[in-house]
């Protein structure tokens, strides 16, 4: 049975909620736990009625999102006592996947971070390819010009402030 | 040289060079966190291979999933080939992706122009 079926299983005998076409996660992210939740994640894409293509460009994105998530959790949050949490979900409805994440930001992080991603959603189709070469070769942000290029996805980001912290949002949807 | 041979795991490929035949084959899914940490003995492999190369060479990708940091160290992996290629020897990647897939397809196609070695395409079914 597969690992998303026998969590829905016991979610049914315990009587808890749960969606069939959702996945979901709320805490501390480091690189432990997005293997796991890639292994979770790549059996629920699989359980949606994308073509097998289009549920690798969902999974291939999520990879990219969840590392980078981790990467920077390790990296920022390395000597926190109190771990930061992000949050992760996973959709399907017919024949588009949803991907939402957003993760805590340290407030010295903020500049830097917006003016990178500005840069890279406002660069034009013909732009993407050229900074991809660059990235491939020599330099960064290669996972989020890959799923910028990517053919009939919206996607989106924003950094925002909710109460005292500072938020990364990643929106992603991927239509067959 | 001794052969190289890395079982597959969960999020890194399997890896099984042959320095006597030349052929040197990557087989299924890459996208560990840490890419740097699986291929730079890879890579090290093939620096050294580089130097005492078999008569023909053939570097043969066969790549599920593959992430920006695999991406980046595929690129380095395959540099270790371009003096063999510069120096008129036989060197070809056969690169082969899913059918339909034209995310990995041209990522082939990049690297192929970025540095200029010779690729050979096949769509295959996994």
């Amino acid at each position: 049975m597969s690992a998303v079926l026998q969590i829905q299983k016991k979610k049914e005998l315990f009587d808890l909620p749960f969606k069939q076409n959702e996945l979901e996660f709320w805490g501390p992210i480091d690189t432990s736990f997005s293997n796991s939740f890639l292994a979770v994640a790549k059996d629920f894409i699989g359980r949606s009625s994308l073509g097998k293509v289009d549920q690798k460009k969902v999974f291939t994105a999520l990879i990219e999102l969840i590392q980078n998530i981790s990467e920077y959790y390790e990296i920022a949050f390395k000597n926190e006592s109190c771990p930061a949490d992000s949050y992760l979900n996973l959709k399907y409805q017919d024949d588009r996947i949803e991907v939402t994440t957003a993760n805590k930001l340290k407030i010295e992080d903020v500049a830097q971070l917006t003016k990178l991603f500005d840069e890279i959603f406002n660069l034009s189709h013909s732009d993407l390819d050229i900074a991809r070469a660059k990235a491939i070769v020599k330099g960064k942000s290669l996972g989020l010009i890959m799923i910028r290029r990517m053919k009939n996805a919206y996607f989106n980001y924003s950094i925002q402030q909710i109460g005292k912290d500072n938020w990364l949002l990643f929106d992603l949807r991927i239509a067959a | 040289m001794k052969k190289l041979h890395i079982e597959p795991y969960l999020q890194t490929p399997e890896v099984d060079f042959d320095p006597e035949s030349g052929e040197l084959k990557i087989t299924g899914k890459s996208y560990p966190a840490d890419a740097i940490e699986f291929y730079q003995p890879v890579i090290d492999w093939c620096n050294e291979y580089a130097k005492q190369a078999a008569k023909e060479t053939k570097l043969i990708c066969e790549i599920e999933y593959l992430n920006s940091a695999s991406q980046k160290q595929l690129v380095e992996l395959l540099m270790a080939f371009k003096p063999l290629h510069d120096q008129g020897k036989s060197f070809v990647v056969k690169w082969k992706y899913e059918e339909g897939d034209d995310d990995i397809l041209s990522v082939g196609e990049l690297v192929e122009h970025e540095l200029g070695l010779p690729f050979d395409y096949e769509e295959v079914t996994f």
